[in-house]
């Protein structure tokens, strides 16, 4: 004979039980995870010694007051110039082929070692052997790119008016 | 037949549209506003293409054989830009920090797509920020987003056709409206969701991802807003911030959880993605691949899902001790289960424990608790809750065509020229469904006729809609039959070869005269004739039917009677054809399926069928008794006899739902020992010695089991809460404590068992039903089948038979019952309320239950929405607020079925009369009288419901509106001229 009935009397479970409990539950993520719990102490140790993490504490404390600063100074307009300027140029720079600039590069390169090995020479340079030396090919070269750098900027510069 | 696309030829179909052959070769292409479900939309102009010197939109131009197309010639890309530069005038693109930054924002993904650096014309808001529509419970619109494409339109005129949202084309900057203008909550949107789902962007959110989806999303607005500007500010060019947000998305794909399920409310079997973040729902995300709903859900589907984190779960087991419950481990729970099982087993032999079922929990569990009943307690007492609703149906197409099931899929629905549908209603209790009757009457031209004592959405929407007197449908259906054989529209050849009895058949016939039926049912002969010349009409005609039939003294006879009208006409054997009873649980056909019947093994083998039952008896070791056990109703009788001591109830709110519940309660205080497994405290679990904790359907893995004879499968989406276990580990607990030995480690493994022993499965197993594909049962070889009888009816002969019997009255009352009481199901609640009560939503849209009463019963009465009734019948009394509506006419009363509570559940009303065949209850005729109680008071529905707005009804999108419109500038090549 079961009358219907609605109450229902819930464990309530006393502080030492849940505490034994979660301790138990404790043990056994000890158990399992000796070696990853073992380096997560040790680095929590050296970032401590350290003072970052009193710096994390405070920075998460304050996450909100921090975006907002971080968003008002990056909107500031010589912030927002700069980061401009480094879109821009990275923009710029992706834009030229690789292939080119990695000859470039290795040529200045060349230039350098050339004239690393020529340093030790005193003797003064004339307007006679500036001239003569356009003869010389590798040097010609060299102007020649130089030159017409200049007239493709140029170009550039009148575009952009 | 092949086209040219970028100079490549590619092979198509009669009939593809350019951009369907793009898509089913995979090719990227632009196409904001196509939604492969309904017609081409038309708005965005993003999938323009050049074909043969022509812009054409692809979404709406047939490809041709011979055609060169180009999807990136210099007109065509300048043109989807434009396009592109439109839309982008209209939205933000602050995507890292907006909640639908989640990998498929199809603006998103355009602008990467079509490498747009840059916009033409600068974004401009459309209205200030407080204009933002926050009032529904479930989902916001922000117009200041939303680039007007117009699919949420489409989708709520012509595939939910619930008919309420509209483009304001004659605004200067378009939005969308709801009714004329309305705020969404105060509309007749139904929030099926449908125009959430679609929504290309974040125009349209569900309320449930706001500042949850994303990890920056849940900032304050005083942060996000200078956010925003800095990127725009510092980032002209957009693949920069592009690259940040799919990046972002790519952390969310970490964190949000993606499970397919299977819906769990009704039987139509939607199934959809949900998404989760540890135990929040975020939300639930159909696809185009579901096959039997895609893209459509309900209310209940969509956002109906907070029972599963209700603090009212039960969460550990439970054992009754003096008048309390008290927590117990599940040892301690289930040692003394299977103890007092297993004693009263003993001591009172195979009778002594009956076993009821759910059609809530999956095919497996199914399947192992009728294995628990025949294997362990060596009995047949094994049913589920199809005893309350189908069983009528099942039984009325076994005698006649030989399969319990729907005949073809939602397709079939979908493509017959002539839907009848009789004692159901869809729009509410299968709303999906229902969807696409809705449209294909309003856009392609299927008739509708609609037999239903309500006029309800589907009567409203009908071409004819009859009335007939409560539990008359046999009659006129058997006239209408009569009708046409007498006048020769019946189909000679098609019963020749297919069907027998045909001469007995047109004898019973005899007295059903157009005269008869027009005087029993109340239905005119000219609208009866008027039936008959629509069905002799159509092209294929597919009748639906509901509780409305079934839940009658003649139930399996009215189900019968509409098999033998499809015979006579020939609409059996190919598509757009056929019946179909509709299923109400998402697993009441599985639960059948699975033989958790007294009368039936797994796969519709019976327990008299020698050769089945000795493979039983082999697989499970034990004798099988070849006599049916007993149902649901002779369990109670049995119980009162005292030889049924002990019930093992599983997911079944037995004291609720059957019939006469007074009696019920009786019955189950008089037990030895009662067993309910359930996940929440429910009216029956108030009588049990000990309550098991069970998960729901996202908490576990299996099947279910659709209307349409579709096995579909779930994945747990959820871990189980608290100490909650899958049914199916409960019972092989329980079972093994009795020495069974069970050792299932997944639901798999029980599939597979349970195929291995039933033909009509015999080729379904886990893989076949991988992600979103499915399996329908329906041949006798096993194979997959999603028409039946394609090959003959299913009896030896392939023939099938008319059933031959006279109506059956309705129960009589006594004279000073006046009222009939009807009862059914709501939109918003799912059956009985267990699970939909527990979402605020929902409960803010139907807080409370009411009595439907019609104005003219209402005026004599004295009565109006808001005051209280008592209505009494014989067999008990309900207190109730009135609610009037002309939804039901004279002394007719609907009383919705979500009521929990003894004072206002219908089946403290209902009496024990039954279907002559099925023992089913007959809910349906059920006799009252009122009392008022108090004349004044509140109205019961709150002015926001839905039921009290008029819809919107339009074409759709109107496209040709944002056409005209002054300043439109054409982009295809036609349209400039």
């Amino acid at each position: 004979m079961a009358e219907p009935i609605t109450s229902i009397q819930l464990k309530k479970q006393t502080l030492e039980e849940i505490q034994e409990e979660k301790m138990a539950e404790l043990q056994m993520l000890i158990v399992e995870q000796q070696q990853a719990l073992n380096k997560l102490v040790e680095i929590t140790g050296d970032l401590n010694d350290a003072g970052v993490l009193d710096a994390v504490k405070a920075s998460v404390k304050a996450k909100d007051d921090l975006a907002g600063i971080a968003v008002n100074q990056m909107s500031r307009e010589p912030i927002l110039n700069l980061i401009k300027h480094v879109m821009n140029a990275s923009d710029a720079l992706s834009s030229i082929d690789a292939e080119k600039s990695t000859k470039l590069i290795e040529s200045l390169k060349s230039g350098l070692n050339e004239a690393e090995l020529a340093d030790g020479n005193d003797a003064s340079v004339g307007l006679l052997d500036l001239i003569r030396s356009l003869n010389d090919p590798d040097i010609n070269r060299s102007v020649k790119f130089g030159l017409n750098f200049l007239k493709g900027m140029g170009k550039g510069l009148d575009e952009s008016h | 037949m092949s086209v040219k696309i970028n100079e490549k030829a590619y092979e198509f179909q009669e009939g593809m549209t350019i951009l369907q052959v793009i898509n089913a070769y995979e090719i990227k292409h632009p196409q904001i506003c196509y939604l492969p479900e309904v017609d081409p939309i038309e708005t965005c102009d993003t999938c323009i293409v050049e074909v043969d010197g022509k812009l054409v939109r692809a979404c709406s131009t047939k490809a041709v054989s011979g055609m060169r197309i180009s999807l990136s010639s210099a007109p065509a890309k300048a043109a989807q830009t434009e396009a592109m530069d439109r839309i982008l005038e209209n939205h933000l693109l602050y995507c890292t920090v907006c909640d639908n930054n989640n990998g498929n924002c199809k603006i998103h993904n355009t602008v990467s797509l079509m490498e747009i650096e840059e916009q033409k014309y600068p974004y401009k808001p459309k209205c200030s920020v407080d204009e933002v529509d926050f009032t529904h419970p479930f989902y916001r619109y922000d117009p200041n987003q939303c680039i007007a494409c117009g699919q949420c339109v489409e989708v709520c005129q012509n595939l939910q056709v619930n008919e309420t949202l509209s483009m304001d084309w004659n605004r200067d900057r378009p939005i969308v409206l709801w009714d004329s203008g309305a705020k969404i909550n105060d509309s007749s949107c139904v929030g099926c969701g449908h125009c959430v789902t679609v929504c290309p962007c974040n125009a349209l959110m569900e309320k449930s991802m706001l500042g949850e989806a994303g990890f920056m999303t849940g900032m304050k607005e005083e942060i996000i807003e200078p956010m925003i500007d800095f990127v725009k500010d510092a980032e002209p060019k957009y693949t920069g911030f592009m690259a940040i947000s799919d990046a972002e998305a790519k952390m969310r794909e970490t964190r949000t959880k993606k499970t397919k399920t299977v819906c769990t409310f009704c039987g139509v079997g939607c199934s959809f993605e949900v998404w989760t973040k540890d135990r929040k729902i975020l939300k639930v995300q159909p696809v185009s691949d579901a096959p039997v709903n895609a893209i459509s859900t309900c209310v209940k589907g969509k956002f109906g899902w907070d029972f599963v984190n209700s603090d009212k779960r039960i969460t550990t087991p439970l054992i009754r001790k003096g008048d309390s419950f008290v927590e117990a481990s599940w040892k301690e729970a289930l040692d003394l289960v299977a103890k007092n099982l297993g004693d009263i087993k003993d001591r009172h032999g195979k009778d002594g424990v009956g076993i009821i079922s759910s059609s809530k929990i999956t095919n497996e569990e199914n399947y192992v608790i009728q294995k628990l009943a025949r294997q362990v307690f060596e009995t047949n007492n094994v049913d589920n809750c199809s005893r309350y609703c189908q069983s009528p149906a099942t039984d009325g197409l076994f005698r006649t065509v030989g399969m319990g099931g729907d005949s073809g899929t939602i397709k079939d629905i979908a493509k017959a020229d002539l839907v009848i549908i009789v004692g159901a209603n869809p729009a509410e209790g299968h709303p999906v469904l229902a969807t696409r009757v809705k449209r294909a009457n309003k856009l392609h031209g299927q008739k509708l006729i609609v037999a239903d004592l309500r006029k309800h959405e589907m009567a409203e929407r009908s071409d004819i809609f009859m009335s007939p007197k409560q539990g008359t449908d046999q009659v006129w259906l058997m006239a209408v039959t009569k009708y046409m054989i007498d006048q020769g529209w019946h189909d000679e050849a098609f019963i020749h070869e297919n069907v027998h009895y045909f001469e007995e058949y047109k004898e019973i016939l005899e007295k059903y005269t157009l005269d008869y039926a027009e005087k029993v049912t109340g239905v005119s002969k000219e609208m009866l004739i008027e039936t008959a010349e629509t069905i002799r009409d159509a092209d294929g005609t597919c009748i639906l039917w509901g509780m409305g039939v079934t839940q009658n003294t003649g139930g399996s006879d009215t189900s019968a009677a509409i098999s033998n009208l499809l015979l006579a006409t020939g609409n059996y054997r190919r598509p757009g054809t056929g019946a179909y009873p509709l299923r109400g649980h998402n697993n009441v056909q599985g639960a059948c399926d699975m033989g958790s019947l007294p009368g039936w093994l797994p796969g519709y083998q019976h327990v008299t069928d020698d050769a089945a039952r000795e493979k039983f008896e082999q697989a499970y070791g034990v004798k099988i008794d070849g006599k049916p056990g007993l149902d649901n109703i002779q369990m109670l009788e049995s119980i009162d006899k005292g030889v049924m001591r002990a019930m093992y109830i599983i997911g079944e709110d037995m004291a609720l739902v059957d019939s006469n519940a007074n009696y019920v309660h009786d019955m189950l205080s008089k037990l030895d020992f009662l067993v309910v497994q359930d996940i929440f405290f429910s009216r029956t679990a108030q009588y049990a010695d000990v309550i098991l904790p069970a998960v729901p359907s996202l908490e576990k893995d299996g099947t279910f089991t659709n209307t349409e004879r579709r096995v579909q499968r779930l994945y747990q989406a959820l871990p189980e809460l608290g100490e909650g276990k899958a049914d199916w580990w409960i019972v092989q607990e329980v079972a093994n404590r009795l020495g069974a030995e069970w050792n299932y480690n997944h639901p798999s493994e029980i599939f597979a068992e349970m195929a291995s022993l039933s033909p009509i499965f015999g080729q379904a197993n886990y893989d076949v039903m991988e992600g979103w594909n499915s399996f329908l049962w329906g041949s006798l070889d096993g194979a997959n089948t999603e028409l039946l009888y394609e090959d003959g009816f299913n009896f030896p002969d392939k023939k099938a038979r008319f059933a031959l019997s006279d109506w059956v009255a309705r129960a009589e009352f006594p004279e000073e019952y006046d009222l009939h009481i009807n009862n059914g199901r709501i939109l918003e609640h799912f059956h009985e309320g267990n699970l939909t009560n527990k979402s605020a939503g929902i409960q803010s849209k139907v807080p409370e239950i009411f009595v439907e009463v019609s104005p003219e019963l209402a005026k004599e009465r004295g009565v109006e929405s808001g005051s209280i009734v008592r209505l009494i019948s014989p067999y008990g009394a309900l207190r109730l607020p009135v609610l009037v509506t002309d939804r039901v006419k004279k002394n007719e009363l609907f009383l919705p079925m979500n009521s929990v509570e003894k004072e206002s559940a219908i089946n403290f009303l209902t009496g024990p009369a039954v279907d002559e065949r099925t023992n089913t209850p007959a809910y349906k005729q059920t006799m009252v009288r009122m009392e008022v109680i108090q004349r004044g008071g509140e109205n019961p529905l709150p002015k926001s419901n839905h039921r009290n707005k008029k819809r919107y009804p339009t074409t759709g999108i109107e496209v040709e509106r944002k056409w005209s419109r002054p300043g439109y500038v054409h982009l295809t090549t036609e349209g400039k001229r």
